[in-house]
């Protein structure tokens, strides 16, 4: 948010109900996905990502609040505070998180970059990071993500979409993919190596789990 | 250079390192779980030192690569670290306070990643395996990210590991991840795969 934009209206802080075990486990994802999208964005060099890890960090410290408020008017006596306290730690604790997402974000976003020399190594790392486009030979392109079950056939979990510049990031089930979609995802090597090949085109079905 | 291959090992570790922190402290807090929550506190030892290592690394590399390039690599080496101190600060809730959080477990079990524990089976089709011959990741997108046995704990176990009945595995995956892997772990040895 740039100043001229900064004016009471938009940084007032509303009470709403809302349960903090809702709020918690939203933060909680937000948080890792804000780290793999930070990584991601340093990795490729995308300044999108970088944006978006950002925006997301303002969207977490307005649920850190919220979390906050209906956590302070849960508390009645000792009990409740001795009760809250380790719930109210450990979301500021996942703030701390997603506020070094975004410095990793900012590294990006102010062109300073990682060296690239050595930010390829974050692809070699346990959790590996792709990112692909759908091609039109794709097995993979007017298909729900729901009924290619990526995360349980070939262990990725897809992070974002990217389609006609808008980065879609609470994909579901339902989502359809579709040519020329830009996917983000993490997983392990083979896994990562099989997505590329099925949205380039390369492997015309989805291998099935083979443990044992 | 072998100063670029050290550096590229650091910021891996250091990525590593910090993210599976953030799993073991969820799972300490969730469990109070006292041997976990102190492998989160020596973790965080080993984070310092690698973030020296690596400031130490990339001073040797200035006058070689471009600077912006390095300043960058080491603000992502601040931004690790301190991820593995904001997991620290949750493991050590462990020691804080003992009750029991029903708020928390909810909310971290209904997450899009979730970390469970599950206790082998005599029978169960996974003991004797490696975990490369599992290929649990791969297939089904679950980390085995440490095993107790016999009260002593691995953590970050290699592909090597050779896993036993009565083992106790935490795994961390997505939930559909992970039902997978508990309805496969409680197949018993001998049946014939479908």
């Amino acid at each position: 948010m740039s100043f001229d934009q900064l004016n009471k209206e938009s940084l007032q802080i509303k009470y709403h109900p809302a349960p903090v075990r809702k709020i918690l486990t939203e933060i909680k994802d937000l948080s890792e996905l804000m780290v793999d999208l930070a990584y991601s964005a340093v990795l490729f060099d995308d300044l999108d990502l970088a944006e978006e890890v950002v925006d997301l960090e303002d969207e977490v410290d307005r649920l850190m609040s919220l979390l906050i408020m209906n956590a302070a008017l849960a508390i009645r006596d000792k009990e409740d505070a001795e009760a809250i306290y380790p719930i109210i730690k450990t979301a500021s604790a996942i703030d701390r998180i997603s506020n070094e997402a975004a410095r990793i974000a900012r590294v990006v976003i102010r062109k300073i970059g990682v060296d690239p020399l050595i930010s390829e190594a974050l692809s070699y790392a346990d959790e590996r990071l792709v990112r692909t486009s759908i091609s039109s030979d794709s097995i993979l392109q007017q298909k729900k993500l729901g009924e290619l079950g990526l995360e349980t056939n070939i262990g990725v979990i897809i992070r974002a979409i990217r389609r006609n510049g808008e980065l879609y990031l609470d994909i579901d089930d339902d989502f359809m993919l579709g040519v020329n979609d830009v996917i983000v995802a993490k997983g392990t090597d083979t896994g990562i190596v099989e997505l590329d090949m099925l949205a380039r085109g390369g492997l015309k079905r989805i291998p099935k789990p083979k443990v044992i | 250079m072998a100063s670029i291959e050290t550096i590229q090992r650091i910021l891996v570790k250091l990525k590593e390192t910090s993210e599976i922190m953030t799993d073991l402290a969820y799972f300490s807090i969730l469990n109070q779980n006292e041997d976990v929550a102190k492998h989160v506190l020596e973790l965080e030892e080993e984070v310092d030192s690698l973030h020296t290592e690596l400031g130490l690394e990339v001073l040797k590399l200035r006058e070689k690569r471009p600077e912006k390039g390095l300043l960058g690599l080491i603000q992502v080496g601040v931004a690790s670290e301190n991820i593995a101190e904001a997991a620290t600060s949750i493991a050590e809730l462990v020691f804080e306070s003992s009750r029991p959080h029903p708020v928390m477990n909810v909310a971290l079990n209904e997450a899009d990643e979730v970390v469970a524990a599950f206790k082998l089976s005599r029978t169960s089709i996974l003991a004797n395996q490696s975990i490369a011959e599992l290929s649990l990741h791969d297939d089904i997108g679950v980390w085995i990210i440490a095993i107790k046995r016999r009260n002593k704990w691995y953590f970050d176990p290699d592909e090597r590991f050779v896993l036993k009945s009565d083992d106790l595995l935490l795994i961390r995956g997505p939930p559909e991840g992970r039902d997978a892997f508990l309805s496969l772990a409680r197949r018993v040895r001998n049946q014939t795969p479908s």
